[in-house]
């Protein structure tokens, strides 16, 4: 039970992105450097983003990404969303392959789970993530 | 992130074997025909649950696995963490030197959001047990 690294680099990717937010396009070199991050890898979680209409790319001299929205209007259950694929606690079973023990577990473990996890990943945006960070340091 | 098949169908078969008459041996074949799970998956499974004292199991023809240890301190937090290893969303919770490097350790943006992740999944699965899922099963009160 872990998450992938596409969600946890990418995620951490689009931090850096909304902490260096100056109106300007960011680079991903410079994303890539200051996280250690490959730029393969980068780029292929990026163009995900751009694609869900979370960042806005441009090409060119001073060509890069910034994000789509303000930091506040963007949520962590989005990012994750295009990242991770869906986020539920266990893969779905199809109706017809649900036997009594499944259910019961599904509708008192599972989807208790599912209900936190996607109450706290709608709550907190980009901008909380920030917040935090800046009070640390 | 997910729990796999195998922390599914170990809970499952236990929320059965946790329905039947207590300390009543049952057989892998009939738990596995009951509960739709392979029977060559649940026997691994089983083979796990026996090495960790949650079941042991009696020879004979009418032997069977049945519970060591009470499903009512059974958590299904003790399970998964038995079957699938620590419930954890990102590694560096549990060893820093899963990171790239120290330094970026350090200064992650990202990890006490993984952590309350895995405190959420880990808090429902440590407050629900193997004999409360059943009881609900069987007709009793909701949890």
């Amino acid at each position: 039970m872990k998450l992938s690294t596409k969600g946890r680099y990418g995620l951490r990717a689009m931090i850096d992105l909304a902490a260096h937010e100056n109106g300007d396009y960011i680079t991903l070199a410079s994303i890539a450097e200051r996280q250690q991050f490959s730029l393969n890898y980068l780029e292929h979680s990026f163009s995900a983003l751009k694609k869900a209409g979370l960042i806005i790319g441009h090409t060119g001299i001073n060509g890069g990404y910034k994000l789509a929205l303000p930091p506040n209007k963007i949520t962590l259950k989005s990012i994750l969303l295009v990242l991770e694929g869906d986020l539920a606690i266990v893969s779905n079973v199809p109706a017809d392959e649900e036997t009594i023990y499944s259910q019961c577990l599904r509708t008192n473990v599972w989807e208790k789970i599912n209900l936190q996890l996607d109450y706290i990943l709608t709550k907190t945006t980009l901008q909380d993530i920030l917040g935090c960070n800046k009070k640390n340091n | 992130m997910k729990i796999s098949s195998k922390g599914r169908y170990a809970l499952e078969a236990l929320i059965y074997l946790a329905t039947l008459p207590a300390n009543e041996p049952a057989q892998v074949k009939d738990i596995a025909k009951n509960t739709a799970i392979p029977q060559k998956y649940l026997e691994q499974i089983f083979f796990v649950l026996r090495q960790a004292n949650i079941l042991a199991a009696k020879r004979g023809p009418s032997g069977g696995y049945y519970f060591q240890k009470s499903p009512t301190t059974l958590t299904v937090g003790a399970i998964v963490r038995i079957v699938e290893g620590e419930i954890i969303a990102v590694d560096c919770l549990q060893d820093k030197s899963s990171c790239i490097t120290l330094e970026l350790y350090e200064s992650c943006t990202t990890r006490a959001l993984w952590e309350k992740i895995s405190n959420i999944i880990s808090t429902v699965m440590d407050n629900t047990t193997i004999a409360a899922l059943a009881f609900q099963l069987q007709g009793g009160m909701g949890l």
